[in-house]
């Protein structure tokens, strides 16, 4: 409680601009752990990370009671964006941006901050698009990060729309194949490794399927909606696509989460995801201590919401890990960040205060 | 507190009855095959003769707040015979080790073991039984995940949609397909809900209006009770005055029998019938009408047995805590309760529990201001409302005991949340007697983990249902 209060106390007081986080623990994002180190923030980037930082004098050191991580990271999510988040007029909308549907002043954005997420692949919601737009990278704070960085294409049954053509598995791949024997655009982007997929597939035959078609044309980026890809983890691992799990919810189907554990086992690329009809952002965390309790390792659950996610979603280089040059996106809990019974403190989006959990009234009597 | 025991009828103890599964037959028939047969055909749980169990840890959580160091527990017979910190273990016993001992996890807000279509029924009333629902073929996989999770017992409600739900069920998660090993307790409640419906959202006149439907069955219970009571009373003084009437006929039996004759002569002179002379103690009192609806809220309104009432918003809270503040015995317990902080203070004096669910797909309701989500079992328990933990009426026991950590990651205290989770649940909703504590005579249903419960880093080794080990680890099996 006085730590928070110090906390509190200091930030009102120091120039924003540049201080230094003091942990007993420290979760870089790549799994590793720091004991006992200080983050140092300057102009919202992380200038420097170590056990024993050369901290000139006069920049404020805040004293954290509880462990730092960076910023979780969502890799599918359209908080706020309500029918915004989809345009199904059309079967094929690969230049629709879904930046413009971005509303940060949406209390579902504010929603991500609560639950210590920083930055999210801001996509369509699958419906009946066998393209559904172009993801953008976003951090809650109202910045874009990268305003084309995904095209999501959609190969499951709900990709293909009644009525109209492509309606079936078949016309779905006819259509693709067509769109990338002349690619432009996007698609052009795509082809030529400038631009991810965000290729969603829910069964495990549309997962094959999905899998074949990356590797014909050489696309990287990750599934989502693949709730079964375990089961053919060895094919996803040689693919070289990743994995947006969940997200899951209580009373998931074990073999969800057994499928998640055989993923991390075989080594794919794991993240999280917001967002599976509406976004749940509280249920980013809970997906990962499922995935836990189901027998992954905490150190591969807590990569897969921050330093994996960011690789997955092409921005490893500017988010997802306590690292200097990267923007000072991170998180503090009362405890583990994978542990669901952690509170989160506070939370920091380019390097500025954005959260802080409210404290209770007993602080005068902690003081006496 | 006085023990809400106490007040159950005998005929109603907490005990399992043949009467529910004979009346299986004539009530809601799902699931009835079942009882065709006379034993679970796997024999998967029948007739075992339990062995004795000896468990042995660095402490043994007694109950919240009450740990014994380095303490012992006996199990013989499914019963926990002794606990203590100078216990030996009797030859022949089975030793169990471990660092923690606690009671297994209750879920008070579960549909798990029953059948879909008696969750859904809207048309159930207070007396239908959520027991004739149990499907013990069905759900045998889910129960393997709960009791794998900690979680030994579930209460179950049919009908959440119907204005009444009818009797909740305490249903153990235990192995096999015995019904009458299931079922803990058959009348643990009577469910009602204020506020929902089966499609769209109601209006707040709707919503209000259910709340009242509530409190008026509760009345109606009542007026049922007063119905029978007066009747009783008046039954006693009839007879009274029936006897005393009889003995006075008979002292003057001779006389009456004269005059009588005289007068049956007289009629039959004048031609006339002769009319029996008639005494206003002919004429019994008037018996009410059975109904088992209204004995079933008469026994809501006695506080015989708590009612349940799932209701979100404030609107139908306020109707529900002020149509329900007449009946001074009646046990509420809110079920839900999404703004139900609004009330705190109310709640708190009238020590009426909420079962929180802490939901994480939660939908923000229209027009909400203090949205507190998942910090509401928190903040409740902040403002001293008594809290539980539930898996809001799905099929989720397995994820309780990590929904529980995820309240206490949004502010709500560990002890707190163990106590909903065992000793409390037990009590709001009459199963003390059988669960919820490690104490002397309760069923040995049991946790035995690696650290303290609803930590984390810590798992659960063995789970014992009824003194029976369903959980170990492989070595050990």
């Amino acid at each position: 409680m006085l730590s928070t209060l110090t906390l509190a106390g200091v930030l009102a007081l120091a120039p924003a601009h540049e201080f230094a986080l003091h942990s007993g623990r420290i979760h870089l994002g790549d799994g590793s752990v720091l004991e006992d180190a200080t983050v140092h923030v300057a102009s919202g980037k992380i200038v420097a990370v170590g056990t024993d930082l050369d901290l000139a004098d006069g920049i404020p050191v805040i004293e954290c009671e509880g462990e730092l991580s960076p910023g979780l990271i969502g890799l599918r999510d359209s908080s706020g964006a309500g029918a915004e988040a989809q345009d199904n007029t059309r079967v094929v909308m690969a230049e629709a941006e879904l930046r413009f549907a971005f509303n940060p002043d949406h209390s579902q954005v504010h929603r991500l901050v609560e639950n210590g997420v920083t930055s999210v692949v801001f996509a369509p919601r699958s419906g009946s698009n066998l393209i559904g737009g172009i993801a953008a990278v976003v951090k809650p704070s109202g910045r874009i990060l990268v305003p084309r960085a995904l095209l999501h294409i959609d190969v499951s049954a709900s990709g293909a729309a009644k009525g109209r053509y492509p309606t079936s598995t078949a016309g779905q791949y006819q259509e693709l194949e067509r769109l990338f024997s002349a690619p432009e655009g996007s698609i052009e982007e795509l082809v030529q490794g400038r631009m991810g997929v965000l290729l969603e597939a829910e069964t495990r035959h549309e997962v094959q399927l999905a899998l074949d078609f990356a590797m014909r044309h050489h696309l990287r980026g990750y599934l989502v909606h693949a709730k079964r890809a375990g089961d053919l983890a060895a094919a996803v691992k040689a693919s070289g696509l990743g994995v947006a799990l969940g997200p899951f919810l209580p009373g998931e189907d074990p073999r969800h989460l057994a499928s998640a554990v055989a993923l991390a086992e075989a080594g794919v690329p794991l993240g999280f995801a917001v967002d599976g009809s509406r976004p749940l952002p509280s249920a980013l965390r809970w997906s990962a201590a499922a995935c836990v309790r189901a027998g992954m390792k905490r150190a591969a659950a807590l990569r897969a919401l921050t330093g994996g996610a960011a690789e997955l979603a092409g921005i490893a280089d500017r988010v997802g890990m306590i690292r200097p040059g990267l923007d000072a996106d991170l998180c503090l809990w009362s405890g583990a960040p994978t542990d669901p019974s952690s509170r989160l403190l506070a939370v920091y989006i380019d390097g500025e205060n954005v959260y802080q959990a409210p404290v209770k009234e007993t602080v005068e009597e902690d003081e006496e | 507190m006085p023990d809400p025991l106490a007040n159950r009828t005998a005929m109603q103890a907490p005990k399992h009855r043949w009467s529910a599964a004979l009346l299986l037959f004539g009530g809601v028939a799902v699931g009835a095959p079942s009882l065709s047969l006379p034993q679970d055909p796997h024999g998967e749980t029948s007739a075992a003769a339990s062995e004795t169990l000896f468990l042995r840890a660095k402490r043994v959580i007694v109950r919240p707040g009450k740990v014994l160091e380095n303490a012992q527990v006996l199990v013989e017979d499914g019963r926990i015979r002794a606990v203590g910190s100078d216990l030996t273990a009797p030859e022949g016993a089975r030793v169990i080790e471990g660092e923690v001992v606690c009671a297994g996890f209750l879920d008070p807000w579960s549909s798990l073991g029953v059948d879909q279509a008696v969750l859904d029924d809207t048309r159930t009333d207070a007396s239908t039984r959520t027991a004739d629902g149990l499907d013990p073929f069905g759900t045998e996989y889910d129960r393997e995940e709960a009791r794998s999770a900690g979680v030994v017992a579930v209460r179950v409600q049919a009908g959440r949609l119907a204005p009444i739900g009818g009797y909740g069920a305490w249903i153990s998660t235990a192995p096999g397909t015995d019904l009458d090993e299931l079922l803990l307790l058959e009348d643990a409640d009577v469910g009602a809900q204020a506020g929902l419906a089966a499609r769209g959202t109601p209006s707040v006149f709707n919503r209000v209006a259910s709340a009242d439907k509530v409190c008026d069955t509760i009345r109606a219970g009542l007026d049922y009770d007063r119905a029978w009571v007066r009747y009783r009373e008046e039954l006693e003084s009839w007879k009274v005055a029936i006897a005393e009437k009889e003995a006075q006929l008979e002292k003057d039996f001779k006389k009456a029998k004269k005059e009588r004759e005289k007068a049956v002569a007289k009629a039959e002179e004048d031609g006339k019938e002769y009319k029996e002379k008639s005494y206003k103690e002919d004429k019994p009192p008037r018996m009410p009408k059975y109904d088992a609806d209204k004995e079933a809220m008469a026994r809501v309104a006695n506080g015989e047995v708590p009612l349940v009432v799932e209701c979100h918003r404030v609107a139908e809270l306020r109707a529900l805590l002020e149509g329900t503040r007449p009946f001074g015995r009646l046990r509420l317990i809110i079920a839900g309760g999404s703004e139900a902080l609004e009330f705190a203070d109310e709640l708190a004096e009238r020590r009426i529990p909420v079962i929180v669910f802490p939901k994480l797909d939660r939908t923000p309701l229209p027009g909400h201001v203090d949205d507190v989500g998942l910090a509401l079992a928190g903040r409740l328990a902040e403002e001293e409302v008594p809290v539980l933990l539930g898996s809001g009426g799905t099929k989720a026991a397995r994820d309780l005991p990590l929904l529980a950590e995820v309240a206490i990651g949004n502010g709500l205290d560990r002890e707190e949340a163990f106590a909903a989770l065992t000793s409390r649940a037990a009590r709001v909703l009459d199963v003390a007697d059988q669960l919820g504590t490690v104490e002397r005579g309760r069923r040995a249903d049991l946790l035995v983990l690696t650290g303290d419960p609803l930590v984390f880093n810590t798992s659960i080794t063995h789970v014992l249902i009824d003194g029976q080990v369903v959980v170990a680890p492989k070595e050990d099996q």
